[in-house]
């Protein structure tokens, strides 16, 4: 539990993984969240997306993954998935890679965040 | 259980993902076993051949496989569970998942024709029907 309040999945409270609006149906896609060392992964199950319609940003400690799909034979939906974040992260460092319609998001680790080896001097 | 039902009912006309995901976290608890009910799959009929959608996010080739025999399609694709070595996982809901699906096709297909791509996680089955059972155009005469 050493890191609950890293990450943390605004959306997940109530347990539903959808919501509509009148407009367009939104689905929230289900998402496998991973911390190495040196950055954090967020990789999620988006289906035939075309990467210009992919909307991932990061503001104010929140990132936002947003997708509109528009699979021809099945019905268009609207993928978002919002999360809290550590501070400090660079937007600019943070990259996506869309491999088998799974999105997966880098997420640099700031260097406070990073481990760091304590030499020990002998005085 | 009428609750459930009724809640079902709603969830219907708003739509229907949200009820087979639920089916599927009841058919979970039951087996014990990851099934593939949240990827959407369609057939669409059109005119000289059908066509199946289905969304299979990351299903590699060699991870599915195809049948079609008369008027029968099969498809069978299993993702399993992903390994990430050496990192820490906070959160896990992907997961591994097994699709297996026959679908009683309305009219025989024919086998020779039958394409199949998959791409981003997409599959898309394009089937002719048989010859026998091609739409046709009448030409009208006039007398």
């Amino acid at each position: 539990m050493r890191n609950e309040n890293e990450l943390q999945n605004t959306v997940d409270g109530n347990g539903d993984l959808m919501e509509s609006t009148e407009s367009r149906v939104t689905v929230h896609p289900p998402v496998d969240i991973y911390e190495g060392e040196d950055a954090y992964r967020v990789v999620a199950d988006m289906p035939g997306l075309r990467s210009d319609q992919f909307s991932i940003s990061l503001d104010h400690e929140m990132l936002i993954v947003e997708a509109q799909s528009d699979v021809d034979g099945l019905p268009p939906l609207h993928y978002l998935r919002k999360f809290r974040v550590v501070s400090g992260l660079d937007p600019s460092q943070v990259s996506a890679d869309y491999q088998l319609g799974v999105l997966t998001i880098k997420l640099p680790k700031p260097a406070t965040l990073k481990p760091r080896k304590i030499t020990v001097s002998a005085g | 259980m009428f609750t459930l039902w009724t809640d079902f009912d709603r969830a219907i006309f708003r739509n229907p993902w949200r009820v087979t995901r639920q089916l599927g976290r009841l058919a979970d608890e039951a087996a014990r076993a990851p099934v593939g009910w949240n990827q959407r799959m369609n057939l669409i009929d059109k005119g000289e051949a059908f066509e199946l959608v289905a969304e299979l996010p990351g299903i590699k080739e060699s991870e599915l496989d195809l049948t079609v025999q008369h008027d029968v399609l099969t498809l069978r694709a299993e993702r399993a569970a992903v390994q990430q070595e050496g990192l820490l996982s906070h959160r896990q809901e992907r997961g591994a998942y097994r699709v297996q699906r026959s679908l009683s096709l309305p009219v025989p297909v024919d086998p020779e024709q039958t394409k199949a791509v998959l791409k981003d996680g997409v599959l898309r089955v394009t089937m002719a029907k048989s010859a026998a059972h091609q739409p046709r155009h009448i030409a009208v005469r006039t007398d």
